[in-house]
């Protein structure tokens, strides 16, 4: 098959995908719908279909939290509760009415969300576990404080049966209403996972560096999909208040918790549809107090270890897993690299650069002075080079720049702005993009990663990514035409589909550079861009940085090849034990005695004045003698 | 006042106790092993069991070590082990699956719910000063926390392996190449943790009572601490626990027990505000 060929067919899957999909999660909604006045299903398995709808709700909510944000919780009991108390104390107390007990519901998980959230994505990690964890502890405690309205430990009894502007729904109802729901809301939950904010967890998940440096707030998405996790677990609780018409704590016990977390990893923590096989298989197995009994809990236990050591994507993830290698058996593995023949020169649409001003920047680690007053400037349309021995301080300035260390003294300023001061993400949004010395990608094809950069620039709010309102879409078509051009300008739209971490190093060097253009750059940082590249490869980039130049863009380039230096670089800042020694043009730098006091340890003044020296000679020299790639504080 | 705050210092004892635990696995793999809590509450039934028998406390206490030390590998070869390095709090959630089998087990395996531990000491109750009472167990569990802690943090910051440890928790790449062996030293830690767990147990029982669902509660408040204390701080888990069980005890004795694990959970989320490195850690700055 042709590459035009096969193009064509992943369009027309996609295309199938894309009708089939909906089509199918229609006709399945409304066969469980119609399911019990067509009599195919009597009242036991109603119950059990309804329970296991609940239950999706819930552990989707974990899966947001847990497998796209990255923080395990343990908070789903304690916003079922709150859901189901909620409920059944407007029911009771207040109106009865489905509809609005579940918007009350809503509000409800998400403001507790919020709450648990803030303080406790602080830390993350344990801390949010624990956090979410004490939040359940807390369940039978606040239902005792509110013993009057909330009916304390012996439980909340005759919750009436659920109505519906007025009209009372029945059993049928009930369920009806809660597969309506339960649908929905998997609609919701889908087009979040799968959107450029669902990338964007991916890539907040395997590096947050890399998150931040793309401008997005690490702790801000994270709270986002953290508190959003309550919504769908409060709105189960709902349909749970009116199913029995009683509420008691130990309902919500740590056990529920468990038993969700068991059925997420079960299913898959990153899965949409995995959710439903998780739910399924612990309701009607382990959950079921019938069979299992007293073994409810080893089975949980048991389950927790055995899928978390064995089976980390869960069952949607081994699926997928034999998925992609039957797909694989049968097409050729594609030749990953970049192809030279589109490598024509690359045009750029015009950059806004920015002037940097670093000023008396100085940074100290404990004991160690790592920068001490490092004053230069970069102009746009300028590429400036930082060059130095290891340890110099040069990955320490752009760490300085981009925000990942705070300046102890001194400023930064980009355009006038001040940057130093700033958090990471910000400065990112600023207009500052930024490649790594090891690159840093994520687990996504070519295209999507550098989509990524966009992501922060062109923004849509949750609502507006899971109901596909327009301002989404258009972002989602800018983000198409525009990473089109970058990638056909940095020679990439062969590759665009490959998955970025499959590429070889120096592919995966141009690709960070595309998606640092691709965030419409004032200022690109570019951390030893250069090593561990071919010749062939580093004209290709050297090509993409010329470009960046001729659009107007500034760079700052830290790099040790000084053949590049000399052939790229406007101008050149020496750097030597965090202090600056000398700024000036190549050549300049070249024959300068105090560079090579530096670079040689002892100043070979004569030879160099009579230009019996040539500088590669002398670096080359150099870098053997302080053994380059040696490990160093950078 | 002064029962109040002994039965305040037993009670944070036993929260110190449990974050010393999570520490000594913490400095040596970072992994804080949730289910000692778990280990301490199984060790409680198992000394009901053998006191039964008509063990004498020496015997009783080998056998706890044995057995601790045991299900402590048995936890590393298959929850820890297999998924070190994987990242995505993987452990986390085998050690909440290890603690769920642990709790999954003793609901089985035991008729009642709670159990009176016996104290091995004297049960006579000591009179205080300015009224009231308290037990000999009590005293010794303080006592105890007190002990362990301390070697603990000795252990940490005076001895070759406790400073090899924290060079390792701290940038294992440098302390590899110095030839730490963090492999060996995490399985070691693990051992010792779970011996150490179950040997608690017949110091914590007679104040506590085994109770199953008491594992959470502790395992719970024993991440309280640390993140009072600072992670990997030993001398700060034990003041934060203690403080945090006399905070416990003023509670329930001036307001109500309803709110005693509302005051905890306020103080702890005052600490992740305000300062989330803990009281007593240090803020490290992140590197790329």
């Amino acid at each position: 098959m042709t590459r035009a060929e096969s193009m064509v067919s992943a369009a027309r899957s996609s295309r199938i995908k894309s009708v089939l999909l909906p089509v199918g999660w229609v006709v399945i909604s409304a066969l469980l719908i119609f399911a019990p006045s067509l009599h195919l299903v009597n009242a036991l398995w109603m119950r059990q279909i309804m329970l296991v709808a609940l239950l999706a709700l819930v552990v989707s909510g974990l899966n947001l939290s847990f497998g796209f944000a990255g923080e395990l919780s343990f908070a789903s009991a304690a916003m079922y509760a709150a859901g189901a108390y909620a409920t059944g104390y407007l029911a009771m107390s207040v109106v009865n009415d489905l509809a609005l007990a579940l918007v009350i519901s809503a509000v409800v998980g998400l403001i507790l969300g919020l709450l648990s959230g803030i303080p406790g994505l602080r830390l993350g990690g344990w801390m949010l576990a624990t956090a979410s964890f004490f939040l359940v502890l807390l369940v039978p405690d606040v239902v005792n404080i509110f013993k009057a309205q909330l009916g304390g430990s012996q439980g909340m009894s005759g919750i009436p049966l659920a109505q519906i502007f007025g009209f009372e729904l029945g059993d049928t109802g009930l369920y009806v209403a809660a597969i309506v729901v339960t649908s929905l809301w998997f609609i919701l939950f889908r087009n979040l996972a799968i959107s450029r904010t669902g990338r964007a967890f991916s890539v907040l998940r395997q590096s947050p560096i890399l998150a931040s440096s793309l401008g997005m707030s690490v702790y801000g998405l994270k709270l986002k999909a953290y508190a959003l996790a309550g919504l769908p677990a409060a709105l189960a609780g709902t349909f749970f208040a009116y199913l029995d018409g009683f509420l008691a704590p130990d309902l919500f016990g740590l056990s529920f918790s468990i038993a969700v977390l068991a059925a997420s990893i079960l299913g898959g923590k990153r899965s949409i549809y995995g959710v439903f096989i998780g739910a399924a298989i612990m309701q009607l197995g382990p959950m079921n107090t019938a069979i299992f009994g007293n073994y409810a809990f080893i089975a949980y236990g048991v389950l927790l270890v055995a899928v978390g050591v064995l089976l980390p994507g869960g069952i949607a993830g081994f699926v997928q897993q034999i998925r992609s290698r039957l797909r694989n058996r049968g097409g050729k593995r594609s030749t990953v690299r970049r192809s030279n023949e589109t490598a024509v020169i690359p045009v750029l649409e015009p950059l806004a650069g920015q002037k940097l001003q670093v000023a008396g920047v100085s940074k100290r680690f404990g004991g160690v002075q790592a920068l001490t007053e490092v004053t230069f400037e970069a102009n746009p349309g300028e590429v400036v080079a930082l060059i130095g021995p290891n340890g110099s301080g040069k990955t320490t300035l752009l760490n300085v720049i981009s925000g990942f260390y705070k300046v102890d003294e001194g400023e930064v300023r980009l355009g006038g702005e001040k940057l130093s001061g700033k958090s990471s993400h910000r400065i990112a949004q600023a207009g500052v993009m930024r490649t790594f010395q090891t690159p840093l990608v994520a687990e996504l094809t070519v295209r999507d990663t550098v989509a990524t950069a966009r992501f922060s620039r062109d923004r849509a709010s949750i609502v507006e990514t899971m109901l596909r309102l327009p301002r989404y879409t258009r972002a989602v078509r800018r983000d198409r035409s525009e990473v089109d051009a970058v990638l056909a300008a940095t020679g990439l739209s062969d590759v665009a589909n490959e998955d970025a971490t499959s590429l070889p190093l120096g592919t995966r060097r141009i690709l960070e550079l595309a998606r640092a253009l691709a965030g419409n750059p004032s200022l690109v940082l570019l951390d030893e861009v250069a090593s561990g590249l071919d010749e062939e490869e580093i004209q290709a980039l050297s090509e993409v940085i010329r470009a960046i130049r001729s659009a107007g863009g500034t760079v700052l380039l830290v790099e040790h090849n000084f053949a590049l230096v000399r052939d790229l670089a406007d101008r050149v800042v020496v750097l030597s034990q965090g202090r600056l020694v000398t700024q000036g043009p190549p050549e300049q730098i070249a024959t300068h005695p105090e560079v090579l006091q530096h670079y040689l340890g002892e100043a070979p003044a004569e030879t160099v004045a009579a230009g019996a020296y040539d500088i590669d000679d002398v670096v080359g020299e150099a870098e053997h003698f302080l053994g380059e790639g040696a490990s160093s504080r950078e | 006042m002064l029962v109040t705050l002994i039965s305040g210092l037993s009670l944070g004892s036993i929260y110190s106790l449990v974050a010393v635990g999570y520490n000594l696995t913490m400095l040596t793999s970072l992994v804080a092993n949730f289910a000692y809590a778990a280990f301490i509450v199984t060790g409680m039934y198992l000394t009901v069991f053998l006191y039964s028998l008509g063990l004498n406390f020496g015997l009783i206490f080998a056998i706890l070590i044995a057995v601790g030390a045991i299900v402590a590998l048995i936890e590393y070869l298959v929850a820890i082990r297999p998924i070190q390095g994987r990242g995505d709090h993987a452990e986390l959630v085998t050690t909440v699956g290890i603690t769920t089998v642990l709790q999954g087990l003793l609901y089985l395996g035991t008729a009642s719910d709670a159990q009176a531990v016996p104290f091995f000491g004297s049960n006579s109750m000591i009179d205080m000063f300015g009224g009231g009472r308290t037990s000999p167990a009590e005293l010794t569990l303080i006592a105890v926390a007190v002990v362990v802690a301390l070697g603990a943090h000795f252990w940490a910051t005076r001895t070759r392996t406790g400073l090899a440890a924290l060079s390792q928790s701290e940038d294992r790449d440098a302390a590899l190449i110095l030839g730490v062996h963090p492999a060996r030293m995490s399985f070691i830690m693990f051992v010792f943790s779970g011996a150490l767990g179950f040997a608690l147990a017949p110091f914590v029982g007679p104040v506590t009572f085994a109770i199953v669902s008491v594992a959470s509660v502790l395992a719970i408040k024993g991440f309280v601490v640390l993140a009072i204390g600072g992670l990997g701080n030993q001398l700060g888990a034990l003041m934060a626990g203690l403080a945090l069980g006399i905070v416990e005890a003023l509670v329930v004795r001036y307001a109500d027990v309803a709110y005693q694990n509302i005051a905890v959970f306020g103080i702890f989320i005052a600490v992740l505000l305000f300062r989330p490195q803990g009281l007593f850690g240090v803020i490290r700055e992140r590197a790329v």
